[in-house]
């Protein structure tokens, strides 16, 4: 009888396991807060500076990441397009304490401060540095921790919903345009159950990123956005921590690797010391698949670039090149954009490359057309404001939207949107989704061992450049102590996510490269500004 | 005997059957909204709507589980949210590996952990006694994490004997489960050897050997056979948490198998999956229970199965 119920006890450590981390770390204090005459602190601009000023970013990332990261010096990362150098807001607990005062809160306050833990490096420790920092300021938080899937429910809700006075949350530009980095987060049509979760509201702030949307001159764009991002940089509705770093390690003899700020590393310009051109990347995570429809997470989007690719290509330096599109350019009224695709490309399996095979991919991931009433892509909000895709001769097609969207081309630049070729998506069965997939790359899908590797070859009819190496191999690695072990035995040519503990050790190594490149997410500890 | 064994896999019925309500309840049991859990940070309400319409979320709890346990009968334990394949071909493609490193892990426990307690019991406070007793200490005690590395520190950075993880050839076997069996290797020679220490102090043992036995016949032939009983326990038991163990190993190693799938699994909230290897593990451990139960009769025929008397 005993050993059913080992078995139940390990079930119920199981369960333990999934909801764990939901209890609140801290009893909530109840005691009635001393409210001033005047509003909550947080509606007062000064008090949410003097809390910029109060925490020591380089501090934490110093102490808590090694050195990996910087200190967020506006609300999206240096490789956004239309970022502006605004901050970091200087550590300074004096002047901190000097604002407080001046708006009347120089005896301090007490605020409700909800985390998650286990979803960004470090998030509760992070949470604990800030902590103690702001009360050294005199503002006593109570932190409140949360496991991630509660978390998002309790923290994104309307504001007679929320139970926290501040929240930490971090977003990454995926699209590294700023649009996607402000937009979401800062315009107050975007109140939850979108993504802006202080209910930031700024009239002006909110033309200009109206504005910017619907303006198609680049430079124009970039102008708005920097107005909008002083404004937002100014209105503090957030304490700006950092910009998350990544770092990758890579073996000496490895050459022309692409160590990209979306936390990819891409191999196609690659190539190796001596006659072996078998490139081995040993990586974290396994991606989930590799079907537009699906796909969901970076090392998805790693591997997939290499085989299938998209209509444009979003360089490492945020600038926008050509792919398989050879230019893109708005109608005259903005509603439309005409885009020219390369001729002669060939997917792997043979099929032309032309405007039917973007109309049908695109269609696919959109879930319009053909493929009405179909579930549409997990990032299909990507392209939420186009209507139709025409297809005016072989090589042209053109995007009908519903309203002027500047940002478009960033968008389709998105690694998730790649073109497969339609054949080998007619071919898969009801409800499977692509697993070996057929692009256009330079390299050809070989084979996925699951919980293993994925393997790659090089595409001899490529249209670009023809890759150095023969192969590409990611190999899954959960584990980065192992990754790095894999490195120093020559398992693996290169690693991504080096564990910040590794660092110093893995260079003082001969032979190993570490290379250190910003990501694009930030992470920030947002203030509820409709405090009920 | 196999009236025994077919009451006893009729026994099993009701526990697997609280299994699945367990399992069932797992997804259920998260506060908030699962659906948002698994859909993240970026996802547009239309994508979460769809994920709450695929887990059947907005259906009565009874409902989601006659449907879930329809589909279980019939051997479909959903998709995976996270990779969109079934959940039996995933469980299929890794529950192989997880036992092939399971079972080499429990070969090399039951040979090095019974030799072992052998030799000390018959060498009781010898040098080869206290210390192999000492090395049991420290296999017990060691986490299974920490070991792994030194292994791979040591075979595979240091001597480079051997790869450092990832599946393949034999030698990607050695040192998960090295790694993997030394706790239930120190478990079964500490368990072997005071189980024999208990049996060598018996009558019937003095009698055996003031009948003039040689000792190898005392020990191998009249000693070990009842000295098992405890053993197998502790085996059939241990072979239920080396699978469970392997979570971890499969982690250091990048083994491919149903525990690194599970890790996986519950960090990319992909709850079918987590719930179809729990189902699996469980199963799978329950029927180890009863192959344990078996086995007793062989060793023992004193241990009563009830109605024997029937019989």
């Amino acid at each position: 009888m005993r050993k059913w119920m080992f078995g139940f006890l390990v079930l119920l450590l199981m369960t333990g396991l999934l909801v764990g981390g939901c209890a609140p770390d801290e009893e909530v204090v109840d005691e009635p807060v001393d409210e001033p005459e005047v509003a909550h602190p947080f509606e007062d601009v000064r008090v949410r500076q003097a809390l910029n000023y109060a925490i020591d970013k380089e501090a934490i990332i110093e102490t808590i990441f090694e050195g990996v990261g910087s200190p967020s010096s506006a609300p999206v990362v240096p490789a956004v397009f239309g970022y502006t150098q605004v901050g970091p807001y200087d550590y300074d607990p004096d002047r901190a304490r000097e604002l407080l005062a001046e708006a009347g809160f120089g005896d301090g306050f007490e605020i409700e401060l909800f985390h998650p833990t286990g979803r960004y490096p470090q998030d509760d420790v992070v949470t604990e540095a800030v902590q103690a920092m702001l009360a050294e300021v005199g503002v006593t938080a109570s932190l409140t921790t949360y496991d991630w899937g509660t978390y998002l429910d309790t923290v994104i809700v309307p504001p007679e919903d929320a139970e926290h006075d501040a929240y930490m949350l971090g977003w990454g530009t995926v699209t590294l345009d700023a649009d996607y980095g402000l937009y979401a987060l800062f315009h107050s049509s975007q109140w939850p159950p979108a993504n802006n979760v202080s209910y930031y509201a700024n009239d002006e702030v909110d033309a200009l990123l109206d504005e910017a949307r619907v303006t198609p001159d680049r430079n124009v764009r970039e102008g708005l956005y920097s107005e909008a991002i002083s404004m937002i940089w100014e209105d503090a509705p957030w304490i700006y921590l950092h910009n998350e770093g990544q770092v990758n390690a890579v073996r000496e003899g490895v050459e022309g690797l692409i160590h990209h700020p979306l936390e990819n590393i891409l191999a196609w310009d690659a190539s190796l010391d001596g006659d072996e051109q078998d490139l081995i990347i040993a990586i974290g995570a396994e991606p989930e698949n590799l079907d537009p429809l699906k796909i969901m997470s970076a090392p998805a989007a790693t591997v997939s670039e290499h085989m299938a690719q998209t209509l444009i290509y979003l360089a490492e330096d945020g600038t926008l090149e050509p792919n398989l599109a050879e230019s893109w350019e708005p109608t005259e009224d903005g509603l439309a954009w005409d885009i020219e695709l390369r001729e002669g490309v060939t997917f792997h399996d043979g099929e032309p490359f032309n405007a039917e095979a973007v109309k049908y991919n695109l269609d696919r991931f959109m879930a319009k057309g053909d493929f009405e009433g179909e579930d549409a892509a997990v990032f299909a909000f990507l392209l939420g404001e186009v209507n139709e895709v025409e297809i005016v001769d072989e090589y042209t097609v053109r995007l009908h939207l519903d309203q002027i969207f500047a940002p478009i081309a960033s968008h389709l630049s998105h690694s998730f949107i790649a073109m497969h070729s339609p054949a080998s998506l007619e071919a898969l069965d009801e409800g499977e989704h692509v697993e070996a997939p057929v692009g256009t790359g330079p390299f050809k899908f070989v084979s996925w061992d699951r919980g293993e590797q994925i393997v790659m070859e090089k595409n001899e009819d490529y249209w670009g450049d023809i890759p150095a190496l023969d192969s590409v191999t990611f190999k899954f690695v959960p584990e980065s102590s192992s990754r790095v072990i894999m490195l120093e035995t020559g398992e693996a040519h290169a690693i991504m996510a080096v564990p910040p503990t590794e660092i110093e050790r893995l260079e003082a190594e001969a032979g190993i490269d570490v290379v250190f490149e910003d990501s694009v997410r930030v992470i920030y500890i947002g203030f509820n500004l409709q405090p009920q | 005997m196999y009236g025994y064994v077919i009451r006893r896999l009729l026994l099993a019925i009701p526990v697997l059957i609280g299994v699945s309500i367990l399992v069932f309840a797992i997804i259920r049991f998260i506060p908030g909204d699962p659906a948002r859990a698994i859909a993240g940070v970026h996802a547009s309400p239309e994508y979460i709507a769809q994920v709450r319409k695929d887990l059947l979320l907005d259906e009565g709890l009874h409902i989601q589980y006659y449907v879930y346990m329809t589909n279980l009968l019939q051997g479909d334990l959903g998709r995976s949210t996270f990779t969109r394949r079934p959940v039996t071909t995933e469980l299929a493609e890794r529950f192989p590996n997880t036992l092939v490193l399971a079972s080499t892990a429990m070969v090399i426990a039951i040979i090095a952990g019974m030799s072992a307690g052998i030799v000390s019991a018959t060498r009781r406070y010898s040098l080869f006694d206290n210390a192999s007793m000492l090395f049991a200490l420290f296999g017990v005690a060691a986490p299974v994490f920490w070991l792994g590395i030194m292994f791979q520190l040591l075979f595979s950075v240091h001597l480079g004997w051997l790869p450092s993880g990832g599946i393949g050839t034999w030698q990607h076997l050695v040192l998960p489960a090295l790694t993997l069996g030394l706790a239930t290797t120190a478990l079964i020679a500490r368990i072997t050897r005071s189980s024999m220490l208990d049996v060598l102090g018996q009558d019937y043992i003095t009698t055996a050997r003031s009948k003039g036995l040689v000792e190898r016949v005392v020990v191998y032939k009249h000693a070990l056979k009842n000295a098992l009983i405890p053993v197998v326990t502790v085996m059939g038991l241990q072979f239920g948490t080396l699978l469970g163990g392997a979570v971890l190993t499969e982690t250091v190693f990048s083994w491919p198998g149903v525990g690194r799938l599970m890790v996986d699994s519950i960090l990319a909230r992909d709850y079918p999956v987590v719930q179809g290897a729990v189902l699996l593990l469980a199963v799978f451990f329950v029927m180890i229970n009863l192959v344990v139960d078996v086995i007793y009769a062989f060793l023992d025929p004193r241990i009563s199965y009830g109605n024997k008397e029937v019989e």
